[in-house]
């Protein structure tokens, strides 16, 4: 889909859209696409939680829990393995000795998705296609035992020195940093057990941490997804027959989501398959993980979208994210 | 950025051991690969994956990172990173600084540390030594360099400290 979808916004819609501090247009398409949209402007005006990852490639988990519990920090399990929520801090969690030690890093539950829907594995070789600023390029290395590989990509250089800081800090000992556009991986010899690809987009799903992007224009979608097709089309060159890509996004915009899943469907040699149940058989917030959508303004859309997921910051208690997880079919 | 050369490991194992007799073991452990990247003044290091080595080395284009950083080789000796303070423990290391605890935040400030906030000193640290900086229950710092001060003690001049990290916005 080239042109972004355009719903009007009613006059009502408007004015909510200025006292709220938001693009109207932005409003009139949530209102289109997901239920309850007083409700998911409600949640994005309230401050995220604060999540932390423990580090085990830094030291012991337990260790790390115990020190940061006698500095006084309050923490509460998560759904997923090493993730705690922050409920209460003495010093910025960003800031202790525990954190410059890469004893754990800092990273939204919803995002921590990404990684166990992947499942990457000790030995094997995997693409990051845009990695910055490193927390699940950290997660995965947490995961592979800092063994085999994963080419890092990050087209910025200054997030990239961001993302090699990050990993220094943890300790990281298995990934190749690339300063440069992640569809150049497919010019790396060999090809790829797993990738990654967390796109870049316009944020709709963080607007909790960034007010700014309330503010966005149609024209960014478009944007956003000719480089997110480009990407995908790059990452599924780069695997190997059978392989698997995780495709995700931290907004909610169809055109961003759906549609390039859709398309990638339509036009590449993957097959959608549903999530792994560590991830699927979540319920954050009291409730299941959204299905994608299937039907979209009119536009229906492979069926099989179903099995994509939606995190929404009124449903889920997190940021909002996207997460789809492909299968290159077999020669 | 390429794997050492035999030469180049025998040289590097050296410079290591000169920071303590075990050092080498515990930087450069069974199974990891030891990276170079050549520069006009040394050769940077690099502790990585057997896989990640492999892959840096046969990339198409030049690859500045990949691995752990661990410093610099320059003129042989060897210029340790944070992240190598990282690594060692504090009795591996022949030149180390214990400080205590009320100067720690100082320290990772990237502050000066007076004679009185040295708890021990390595015998073998001599003024004028770079040194691993730790705090009293062994967690790393970062490093510093011990100089005289006016009354013939010895402070601990700053030269890199974990607060970096978040200097650098990390």
């Amino acid at each position: 889909m080239d042109e972004p979808i355009r719903v009007p916004p009613t006059p009502s819609m408007r004015r909510y859209a200025e006292q709220k501090g938001y693009s109207p247009e932005i409003l009139a398409r949530w209102n289109r696409f997901y239920d309850d949209v007083l409700g998911l402007v409600a949640a994005q005006e309230r401050p995220p939680d604060t999540w932390i990852r423990m580090n085990p490639l830094a030291g012991d988990p337990d260790e790390t829990l115990d020190r940061l519990e006698r500095k006084g920090f309050r923490l509460t399990a998560g759904p997923l393995a090493q993730a705690w929520r922050v409920d209460e801090a003495p010093l910025s969690p960003g800031a202790s000795h525990e954190y410059l030690l890469g004893r754990y890093q800092l990273q939204d539950l919803s995002t921590q998705l990404a990684v166990p829907a992947l499942e990457p594995a000790p030995g094997e070789r995997v693409l990051d296609l845009a990695a910055a600023p490193g927390g699940k390029t950290i997660q995965m290395a947490q995961a592979m035992d800092n063994e085999g590989v994963i080419h890092a990509f990050e087209i910025d250089p200054d997030r990239a020195q961001g993302l090699r800081s990050n990993l220094a800090r943890c300790g990281v000992q298995n990934v190749v940093v690339h300063v440069r556009d992640g569809a150049g991986a497919v010019e790396l010899p060999g090809t790829a057990d797993r990738v990654l690809l967390d796109a870049p987009c316009t944020g709709e799903g963080v607007i909790r941490r960034d007010p700014t992007r309330k503010k966005g224009y149609l024209e960014e979608y478009a944007a956003c997804a000719r480089q997110q097709s480009a990407l995908l089309r790059a990452g599924v060159e780069a695997l190997r027959p059978g392989g698997v890509l995780v495709y995700a996004t931290c907004t909610l915009a169809p055109e961003e989501n759906e549609f390039q899943v859709n398309r990638a469907l339509r036009d590449l040699p993957v097959r959608l398959e549903a999530l792994p149940e560590a991830v699927s058989g979540l319920r954050l917030g009291g409730a299941d993980l959204t299905p994608g959508l299937v039907d979209v303004d009119g536009h229906k859309l492979d069926p099989t979208l179903e099995q994509t997921a939606h995190t929404l910051p009124h449903r889920h208690g997190c940021l909002g994210f996207y997460l789809a997880r492909l299968r290159k079919e077999d020669d | 950025m390429r794997r050492a050369s035999p030469a180049e490991l025998a040289e590097v194992r050296e410079a290591f051991e000169a920071w303590g007799p075990r050092l080498a073991a515990r930087l450069f452990p069974r199974g990891t690969t030891l990276l170079v990247r050549p520069s006009h003044d040394g050769l940077g290091l690099f502790l990585a994956s057997q896989r990640a080595a492999d892959e840096a080395e046969g990339c198409p284009w030049p690859v500045e990172y990949a691995g752990l950083p661990l410093g610099h080789l320059i003129e042989g000796e060897w210029r340790p990173s944070l992240e190598a303070a990282q690594l060692v423990p504090p009795r591996a290391a022949d030149r180390s600084v214990v400080v205590i605890e009320e100067v720690v935040g100082r320290f990772l400030y990237g502050r000066g540390i007076e004679a009185e906030g040295i708890r021990r000193a390595s015998p073998e640290a001599e003024t004028g030594d770079v040194v691993f900086v730790f705090a009293p229950n062994g967690d790393a710092l970062g490093l510093g360099r011990l100089v005289p001060d006016k009354r013939g003690r010895r402070r601990l001049d700053p030269i890199v400290d974990l607060g970096w990290y978040l200097r650098e916005g990390g």
